[in-house]
């Protein structure tokens, strides 16, 4: 066999990857008509919805240390926020906290830094704050060992973030930093009160820069000089390709438990809901392939006119919510309406011989048509020690930050803020 | 982290050169590569090495024309104030994409065009619903002949309806050297886009393999090719493609002197449009036909398409921007207002907006028109070949990107609007366009 699916090597995660996608069929087990996950999703955006009682909801915060683990082998000392309500261990983001419009939501906070910590709520209006001391912006929980506590009434839906409202410029950049989702009264498939942000799954794209070098002197203790500032790595949701398309909680990758692999299926009656967050302090110009995004609101406010782009610059704390479908327009078949591309004499298109799999990888299936090719059609014609991650002839794109120099993991390229959108043939894969 | 500059007496590459050409010069016994290499059949026309779009032809089978061509990805040198190739300095190192000819073959647009590099790729101009194929071909690089990198074309915001043709080799292919692959588009949405290679893409964009692809709206009830989008408040008389980017030149001397880049480090000390920096942003096609200096001689066969942008009163001037550098610009045209009528792609319709300052990233692009202004002898001005002329700047907004390198004075990514006097009878001093970018007097081949 060349084809070695699911052989473990250097890049053995990304087969698993497609191994664990394939137990999973798109919309079974993520996203839907309610929020709270019966089960672990395995991709896609993972709520966490606290204590409810009525429209009282609580959450409770604890910091902690850890690693951010790069895909390069790096490990970067972090600090992050994590849920006191499952353990409290380090997570990075921090949990994606879900209400509903409407609801008084209580976030209470427990610090183990060295630094006092706070919380801050860009976007929410009225938050009532208590805590050991007061800070710049917000009360404060004392250094080590003490507590703060933040109560607002989530006034409107939308995708907000949270971060820390003390030493910002170092707390922020270390990790202390998360998405708060407000679901609309319309449910919770919608993005907004319009039936037009109707969504099929949804997904978290939260942005963010890694300097390791400041890192390591937080962990040495030594001064932070923010000025000398110099990012090597660039995440979405704590991650960084290729460690992020990923499942949700892999187990060797701790600290880091969301992915952003995106997946849709080809003509399906409903986008996807593409939530954006930028918790970086660069501005990063974010562009899907595949097809236009459609604009429906920036920093959980609905635009009173939606719009299409190919590259949307989120600008350091802002939000952005896409949708996102993609349909096989042109209906390409390989007897009915086959491309209309010069054939070589031997063999299907593209003529193997003369093309190159970059590294010996792909996740092309060898074949041009949606839901040809892939683990049976055609793999006895890629070159020897080809490894594919392709499942039953589905696509893929990628979708990146197009400052390229961002799409790197120190320097190392096809690595940091990029990642993949899956694109299943109707129905799914068999 | 160091940003270390390699000198240019390395001589890695030039032993990798050297074995590569004895070799190749025993092969060939003498033979002159040199004579064998015509010049690029377009250079001294000013036309930005493209046959300008025919337009829409009816077909028999009611289908609009195919349009067949030919990219070659090769290397060459880029010439920028302060690093002109005819200096110590040298010109700085460059990847790209050549036009060549549908028919020729692969041995033969090799030897016609290896190392031969344009700056920016060449301008695509097609019309919506047009079949547009694309053959890419790796002639190789001549200066690395040892860098066996494929290509891809990825067409930037293309709504693509396959994975084969987005050019990503990770998900799709690439195209070896001394091989083709044909490239299939069939443009769906008029509008401004661009393409670059994305292999290797962070490193392959920089070294300049990009440039700016347009599609025409499909003609009748009364939209023209003279329409940006298929709606009449985006009617044009002249248009011009601005590609912007920016140019690390460390990176670029490492790739001639075979060494390494953390490509973490970038950071640009030139900026271009069309591969141009000021003051080579205003230079005409007739000045580089003539040759009237020595930096012209050099833009002749390397940055062929005009930066300069030319109006008759009150004209409409479209600009179709770009951008693939990695930093956010901001284009401020001073004294002219500009209506904001697309963006990526995609007519604005009521979100159209009118403004003095254009904020594109990158992988942005935007539809930009203007009303030129009236004549006017007392304001600022000057005369070229074309005639007496009202100068207003189009500029990058930060000044540091107003510099080239550490050049004396203004340089970078700023270019003038000339607005011409017109004729003692009143009619308009500039002939009709026929082609982007094309800039007047026409020069005579």
């Amino acid at each position: 066999m060349l084809r070695k699916r699911l052989k473990w090597s250097v890049l053995g995660l990304l087969a698993l990857v497609v191994g664990l996608l394939s137990a999973t069929r798109p919309g079974s087990v993520f996203g839907g008509p309610t929020f709270a996950p019966a089960a672990l999703p395995n991709i896609g955006l993972v709520c966490t919805t606290g204590s409810v009682s009525g429209t009282q909801v609580v959450f409770n915060l604890t910091t902690a240390t850890g690693f951010y683990s790069g895909p390069d082998g790096n490990q970067v000392f972090m600090w992050g926020f994590g849920d006191a309500d499952s353990g409290g261990a380090f997570q990075m983001p921090g949990p994606v906290l879900c209400v509903h419009e409407g609801d008084t939501v209580t976030i209470n906070l427990t610090n183990t830094l060295p630094d006092p910590v706070s919380l801050v709520f860009p976007g929410q209006e009225n938050v009532a704050a208590a805590g050991d001391q007061q800070g710049l912006f917000t009360w404060e929980a004392a250094a080590n060992t003490g507590s703060a506590s933040y109560t607002f009434t989530a006034g409107h839906p939308g995708t907000f973030l949270y971060e820390s409202g003390t030493q910002p410029y170092k707390q922020i950049q270390m990790g202390l930093y998360g998405m708060l989702v407000v679901r609309p009264a319309m449910g919770d498939n919608f993005a907004y009160n319009d039936p037009d942000t109707q969504f099929r799954n949804e997904f978290m794209l939260l942005l963010h820069e890694i300097d390791p070098e400041l890192h390591a002197r937080v962990e040495r203790g030594e001064p932070y000089i923010v000025s000398e500032r110099h990012d090597r790595y660039w995440t979405i949701n704590g991650r960084s390709m290729p460690d992020l398309i990923a499942d949700n909680f892999v187990d060797w990758l701790k600290g880091q438990p969301y992915g952003a692999l995106v997946r849709v299926e080809a003509g399906d009656s409903l986008p996807v809901l593409l939530r954006f967050a930028n918790a970086g302090w660069e501005n990063h110009p974010f562009h899907p392939h595949g097809n236009h995004m459609t604009v429906i609101a920036r920093d959980g406010q609905p635009l009173p006119q939606k719009f299409q782009n190919f590259t949307t610059t989120i600008g350091s704390g802002q939000a952005y919510d896409l949708l996102f479908r993609w349909d096989n327009v042109e209906a390409w078949d390989v007897s009915a309406n086959p491309l209309p591309v010069p054939m070589p004499p031997a063999g299907p298109f593209p003529d193997r011989q003369n093309v190159v799999y970059k590294d010996g990888v792909t996740f092309y299936s060898g074949n041009p048509y949606l839901g040809e090719g892939g683990a049976t059609a055609y793999q006895d014609s890629f070159p020897p020690g080809t490894t594919v991650f392709n499942e039953c002839g589905e696509f893929y794109f990628p979708w990146h930050s197009h400052a390229l120099d961002e799409v790197q993991n120190f320097d190392e390229g096809f690595g940091g803020m990029l990642t993949l959108v899956r694109v299943d043939p109707p129905g799914g894969c068999p | 982290m160091n940003r270390k500059l390699i000198p240019r007496k390395y001589s890695r590459r030039d032993f990798l050169k050297w074995g590569v050409r004895g070799t190749l010069g025993i092969a060939l016994a003498g033979s002159a590569l040199s004579t064998l290499r015509p010049q690029q059949a377009v250079a001294g026309t000013g036309r930005p090495f493209l046959t300008p779009n025919p337009g829409p032809v009816a077909r028999p089978d009611g289908q609009t024309a195919v349009r067949h061509l030919r990219f070659g990805a090769t290397d060459g040198f880029l010439s920028l104030p302060g690093r002109r190739v005819n200096s110590p300095a040298g010109g700085v190192y460059m990847f790209g994409f050549v036009l060549g000819e549908v028919t020729d073959s692969i041995g033969d647009f090799i030897q016609k065009y290896k190392g031969r590099v344009r700056t920016p790729a060449p301008i695509v101009d097609v019309t919506e619903n047009q079949d547009v194929y694309i053959t890419l071909t790796n002639l190789g690089f001549e200066q690395r002949p040892d860098l066996d990198d494929s290509h891809t074309i990825h067409w930037h915001g293309f709504r693509n309806p396959n994975s084969v043709f987005d050019g990503v080799p990770e998900v799709s292919i690439s195209v070896p050297v001394a091989r083709d692959f044909p490239y299939f588009f069939r443009p769906r949405d008029e509008g401004t886009y661009m393409y670059h290679c994305h292999f290797e893409d962070t490193e392959h964009v920089q070294m300049g393999m990009d440039g700016i692809v347009f599609v025409r709206p499909q003609p009748g009830a009364g939209i023209t090719p003279y329409h940006a989008y298929a709606d009449f408040s985006t009617a044009f008389d002249r248009e011009y493609t601005l590609l912007l980017n920016e140019v690390d030149t460390i990176p670029h001397d490492n790739l001639l002197a075979v060494q390494g880049f953390v490509w973490s480090d970038y950071k640009p000390n030139y900026w271009v449009i069309n591969g141009r920096s000021y003051p080579d942003t205003l230079y005409t096609d007739l000045d580089l036909a003539n040759e009237v200096d020595a930096v012209a001689a050099e833009l002749k066969n390397r940055q062929p398409v005009s930066s300069l942008i030319q109006a008759n009163p009150g004209e409409k001037i479209l600009l179709r921007m770009a951008s693939l550098g990695y930093e956010q610009h901001a284009m401020q045209m001073m004294g002219i207002r500009m209506r904001v009528v697309g963006q990526d792609a995609t007519f604005l319709g009521p979100l159209a907006y009118d403004t003095h300052t254009i904020y594109i990233g990158p992988g942005e692009a935007r539809d930009a028109i203007f009303v030129a202004p009236p004549y006017n002898p007392n304001l600022p001005g000057g005369t070229d070949a074309a005639g007496d002329y009202n100068v207003y700047w189009f500029k990058n907004r930060n000044y540091q990107r107003l510099v080239n390198d550490r050049e004396p004075g203004l340089g970078g990514m700023i270019t003038q609007v000339r607005v011409y006097a017109p004729n003692p009878d009143n009619s308009p001093s500039l002939p009709t366009q026929e082609w982007p970018n094309q800039t007047f007097p026409r020069p005579t081949v």
